[in-house]
C-alpha cells in the first residue's frame, strides 16, 4: 500500500478518530508500511499524509480479521518533535 | 470485551452507550481529511474487526456535541492534529437515512454505512458538506 503524497512517508496510517473502548486509536498491521517496525513501544509516523501524527505502538492483538495494532497519538506535531531533536544534535540535518 | 460473534466478528452491540439518541440540534463532526478514500479506508477496516445485527459493520467514526462537549472543545481536544473538519447537525444525518451509534466512550459516535464503496462513502461526504479550517490545529508545516 503506497503512503507517500508529496514527500510523507506514513509508517502505519491511522484514522484518529477511530478508536475503541480502550480510547486508543486502532489499525491492522497489514495496513503497515513495513510490518517490522510496528512493535509495542515503537514509535511511529500514523495518521496520513496531509496530517501525520506521531505515535507509540501500545499493543498488538490477534483478531479474526487481522492483527490489531492500538496505538497512542503522542501530542504535538511532528515536525516541532523534529525541531528539538535537531536543537539538541540529536538529529543531523 | 465480550466474546467475537460466530462470524468472528466483535458485535458492535456491546459496546453501545446506554444513552438516549442525540437531539437534533446535536453537531456532529468529522476530523479531516474529507476524502472519499480516507472513509472508505476507515469504513473497511471497520469491517474487519466489528458486526452490527451479525454482519459485517461499515461505519465511520465521529464526535458530537453532547454532554460537556462543545465544538471548540472537540476541535481542541481531540481533533487537534486536523487542519480540516466538517459537521453537520444529527437532525440532517437522521433525514438523509443514517443511523449513529453511540458507540464506545462518548462523545464517539459511528454513522452506519450500507457497505464500503466509494460512492457511499461519497454521499456521506455530501451530506457533511464544505470542509473548514480547524483553528486549533497545531500547524507546523
Amino acid at each position: 500500500m503506497a503512503h507517500q503524497v508529496e514527500g510523507v512517508e506514513i509508517d502505519i496510517p491511522c484514522d484518529v478518530q477511530q478508536v475503541d473502548d480502550t480510547g486508543d486509536v486502532w489499525v491492522f498491521l497489514d495496513e503497515a508500511r513495513d510490518p517490522a517496525r510496528v512493535t509495542p513501544g515503537a514509535i511511529v509516523i500514523s495518521g496520513d499524509p496531509v496530517d501525520p501524527v506521531l505515535a507509540r505502538v501500545v499493543s498488538l492483538t490477534e483478531r479474526p480479521g487481522g492483527i490489531k495494532v492500538h496505538l497512542q497519538v503522542l501530542p504535538g506535531d511532528p515536525g516541532d518533535h523534529a525541531d528539538a531533536l535537531r536543537r539538541a544534535h540529536l538529529l543531523s540535518a | 470485551m465480550s466474546s467475537a460473534s460466530g462470524d468472528g466478528l466483535e458485535p458492535i452491540e456491546a459496546h453501545l452507550r446506554d444513552e438516549a439518541p442525540p437531539g437534533h440540534a446535536v453537531v456532529v463532526i468529522r476530523g479531516g481529511p474529507l476524502s472519499v478514500e480516507k472513509l472508505v479506508e476507515h469504513a473497511v477496516r471497520q469491517a474487519r474487526e466489528f458486526s452490527c445485527a451479525g454482519a459485517p459493520m461499515y461505519s465511520v467514526s465521529v464526535d458530537a456535541t453532547v454532554g460537556s462537549w462543545s465544538l471548540d472543545a472537540i476541535l481542541r481536544d481531540r481533533l487537534w492534529s486536523r487542519s480540516t473538519y466538517a459537521a453537520c447537525s444529527a437532525a440532517g444525518l437522521h433525514d438523509a437515512g443514517y443511523v449513529l451509534l453511540a458507540t464506545h466512550g462518548s462523545p464517539h459516535y459511528d454513522i452506519v454505512l450500507a457497505d464500503g464503496e466509494p460512492a457511499t462513502a461519497a454521499t456521506l461526504l455530501g451530506v457533511f458538506g464544505t470542509a473548514e479550517v480547524n483553528p486549533f490545529k497545531r500547524r507546523r508545516r
